[in-house]
């Protein structure tokens, strides 16, 4: 999460700054007194829970070398923190960087170590701070700052000087050296020099070299770079005439904003929203510790970590009771039309069944008992059919007298299985319904009167069998007896007598029909 | 920025109400849960139960359907007296009576024990039970005429119970008969037949008449 206020605190203020988009704006100003600590508590108590970042730019603020053994790991940032806190023991706002070798071939490493070694500056600031559990992200300076805003501009040399205009007409003097800032300076108020200032500029650089020089930071034939950021068309001509030994860049202080996407008017003589405006881009690579205090600033993540995860969660929980009571609504109400279509098809099947009460009968047991009469009466015959075909032809033969008339329906099954009558051994098996074939007629009489003609008679039997076969259902209608048996192969006797009133012309036929395909 | 102190009141400073929300949130999504898992086991079961139902239902229509088109000929079957119990009482007076109606000369019957008898046609149902029996029964009949025969048939199909099929007839003609008397045997008659009964479930509940 990006830092959208910083606090500016110089020797004589704290500064409110409010990020607005890339850039800064000055929202308020507190001075270093007891009015102004006051009024910073009040300003705090409105609106405390606003992540800010502390950027310090006073005087007193040291870097000191330190050169360290061939340690690693937790051993050299034990090593540092003993000796930063022996350098800076009085002040809690301090901080130890390690720089690496010291030469190539060398044994030996450097660290710089950094402090605002008058704490009392920062102090009462923070006290006010934490009093109000405003979440500070971090304390950082404009010198740790120094080298993250020239590197948006230029590659640092080995040695650098990054000369910026601060507080008014003062000058930010930070040196660097192999990327890493190790001294800064703070130059007097130049406002006042007027048409001097480019002669007290180059003045202050050639101090700052020479106590750097003195400090053994840098040789004497070591050349430096100074890189100014500031209005090029007013310090270009001081650097003409300089014959100082520095090579001067001068980065035009509206590229420089323009380049840091700062919008708004920018001028040379207060280059803090500069440095802050990078501290919107990109957090601080070092930042001073705050010791002994409470981090309200990884609270403020931690509570806004725990608030969205129980937000998210809830949000979470709701959507998904939604679409859980949706489900359920959608189960109720298709339940509740179920229940619906079961209560009327229960109340159908009821009524269905009362419209057959008192049958007790199962339907299909209803079926198979009419099936089975229906089975049998086609395999049946009417008393009266045989009688009545017969009837059909013997009313026009009135000297055709029958004397027995017999049929019989006569079955396809085995015999055996068609036997309905109770067998000695079979009490309990039971039987087959016959199934009809044919129905079988015999039919046996005389003809009356009889003159004794044969041959008539023949005809007149031979007339009734053809008039059988032609009006009546039977399909084969056969003569089985005449009055004698004429046929060759049979054997035949007889008696003629001169005076034989009672000669007899008797007769029989076999009528029969297959019903079996009618029954099929 | 490192700290070696904590301050849980600030870190549980506006944590309340989403704490409150997440634990509401939380209830009513075990709560919804809970009552989606309920209404998903009752739908569950009333789905099966309208299934079974629905099997029952259409089991139901087929079976109006057989009762549409079989009940009408079950009643008359029952009417009839084939669907029911063998009634021989019922015979025998029925015989007795259409002979003495019908003032034929003499009837002899003989009834045979009665048989049980293999179903001739199956049943989709396995449940389907009916028993059917078969009685055979031996007729010698004097008569007048041989349309006498014909009225003594018509009266027992019509009062005797049960379903009655003529297999085997034979009328004869008595000798001498143009001399006999009007009301003296012409024609003798012997036949045999088959009456059927069916015994189905409600005539298995029924109560069965004493002395049968």
């Amino acid at each position: 999460m990006a830092v959208r206020r910083f606090f500016y605190v110089t020797q004589d203020s704290l500064v409110v700054w409010i990020a607005v988009g890339q850039t800064v704006s000055e929202e308020t100003r507190f001075p270093s007194s007891d009015e102004g600590y006051g009024l910073f508590s009040s300003y705090l108590e409105r609106v405390p829970h606003k992540r800010t970042l502390m950027v310090v730019d006073v005087i007193e603020e040291e870097f000191s070398t330190d050169s360290l053994p061939a340690v690693s790991g937790s051993d050299r940032k034990n090593l540092m923190e003993r000796r930063l806190k022996k350098r800076f023991s009085r002040t809690p706002y301090r901080v130890g960087v390690y720089l690496g070798k010291r030469r190539r071939a060398s044994d030996s490493f450097n660290a710089v170590y950094t402090a605002i070694t008058n704490h009392e500056l920062v102090d009462p600031w923070v006290e006010i701070i934490t009093r109000h559990k405003t979440p500070l992200v971090g304390i950082t300076s404009i010198p740790l700052i120094s080298v993250d805003l020239l590197k948006e501009f230029r590659k640092p040399a080995e040695n650098s000087m990054l000369v910026t205009q601060h507080q008014g007409g003062r000058l930010r003097l930070v040196f660097i050296k192999s990327g890493q800032a190790v001294s800064a300076r703070l130059s007097r108020d130049l406002s006042s020099e007027g048409d001097g200032f480019g002669a007290a500029l180059i003045s202050e650089i050639v101090q700052s070299r020479k106590y750097l020089q003195r400090s053994r930071q840098i040789g004497a034939n070591d050349p430096l770079d100074v890189y100014f950021i500031a209005d090029e068309q007013a310090v270009s001509s001081a650097f003409d005439e300089s014959q100082a030994n520095f090579e001067a860049h001068i980065i035009d202080f509206r590229e420089a904003a323009k380049q840091l996407r700062i919008t708004g008017e920018s001028t040379p003589g207060n280059m803090e929203a500069l440095y802050l405006s990078r501290c919107i881009r990109k957090r601080p690579r070092l930042e001073y510790v705050l010791r002994d205090r409470v981090d309200y600033s990884m609270l403020l993540r931690a509570r806004n970590l725990a608030i969205g995860a129980a937000t998210a969660g809830a949000v979470a929980f709701s959507v998904a009771a939604g679409i859980y009571l949706t489900g359920a609504f959608v189960f109720r109400n298709q339940t509740q039309t179920i229940d619906a279509q079961i209560a009327q098809m229960e109340e159908t099947y009821r009524r269905e069944h009362d419209e057959f009460e008192p049958l007790r009968a199962d339907s299909h047991e209803m079926k198979l008992a009419v099936d089975t009469g229906d089975y049998i009466l086609r395999n049946s015959l009417p008393i009266e059919w045989v009688m009545s075909q017969v009837g059909l032809v013997m009313g026009g033969q009135p000297d055709m007298h029958i004397d027995r008339l017999s049929w019989e329906l006569e079955s396809a099954t085995d015999p055996n299985e068609t036997n309905t009558t109770r067998r000695r051994n079979d009490k309990d098996m039971p039987v087959n319904i016959p199934q009809a074939a044919a129905v079988t007629a015999n039919l046996s009489g005389e003809i009356r009167p009889y003159d004794g003609n044969l041959r008539q008679a023949f005809e007149k039997i031979d007339t009734l069998a053809s008039s059988l076969q032609q009006n009546t259902a039977f399909e084969r209608v056969a003569v089985a007896e005449y009055p004698i048996d004429a046929r060759p192969g049979a054997a035949l006797s007889g008696e003629v007598r001169r005076k034989d009133d009672n000669q007899l012309a008797s007769f029989s036929l076999t009528l029969t029909l297959r019903i079996e395909d009618e029954i099929e | 920025m490192k700290s070696n102190r904590f301050d849980w009141t600030y870190l549980s400073n506006g944590f309340f109400l989403p704490g409150v929300s997440l634990l509401i949130a939380g209830i009513v999504f075990g709560a919804s849960a809970w009552y989606h898992g309920t209404q998903a086991r009752t739908y569950e079961l009333f789905s099966a139960n309208r299934e079974a139902i629905s099997e029952d239902y259409d089991e139901l229509v087929y079976r109006r359907r057989l009762l549409d088109r079989y009940h009408r000929r079950y009643r008359e079957l029952q009417d009839l007296g084939f669907v029911g119990r063998e009634r021989r009482l019922d015979w025998v007076e029925t015989i007795r009576a259409a002979a003495k109606s019908l003032d034929l000369p003499n009837v002899a019957y003989s009834l045979e024990p009665q048989l049980e008898v293999i179903r001739p046609v199956e049943s989709a149902s396995p449940n389907a039970e009916i028993q059917i029996y078969l009685s055979r029964l031996e007729l010698e009949l004097g008569l007048v005429h041989e349309v006498d025969l014909l009225r003594f048939f018509i009266r027992l199909e019509q009062e005797a119970p049960g379903l009655m099929k003529v297999d085997k007839c034979s009328l004869t003609r008595q000798p001498g008969a143009a001399q006999k008397r009007a009301a003296d045997t012409n024609i003798s008659a012997n036949c045999s037949m088959i009456m059927y009964s069916v015994i189905t479930s409600d005539i298995s509940f029924a109560a069965v008449e004493p002395g049968l």
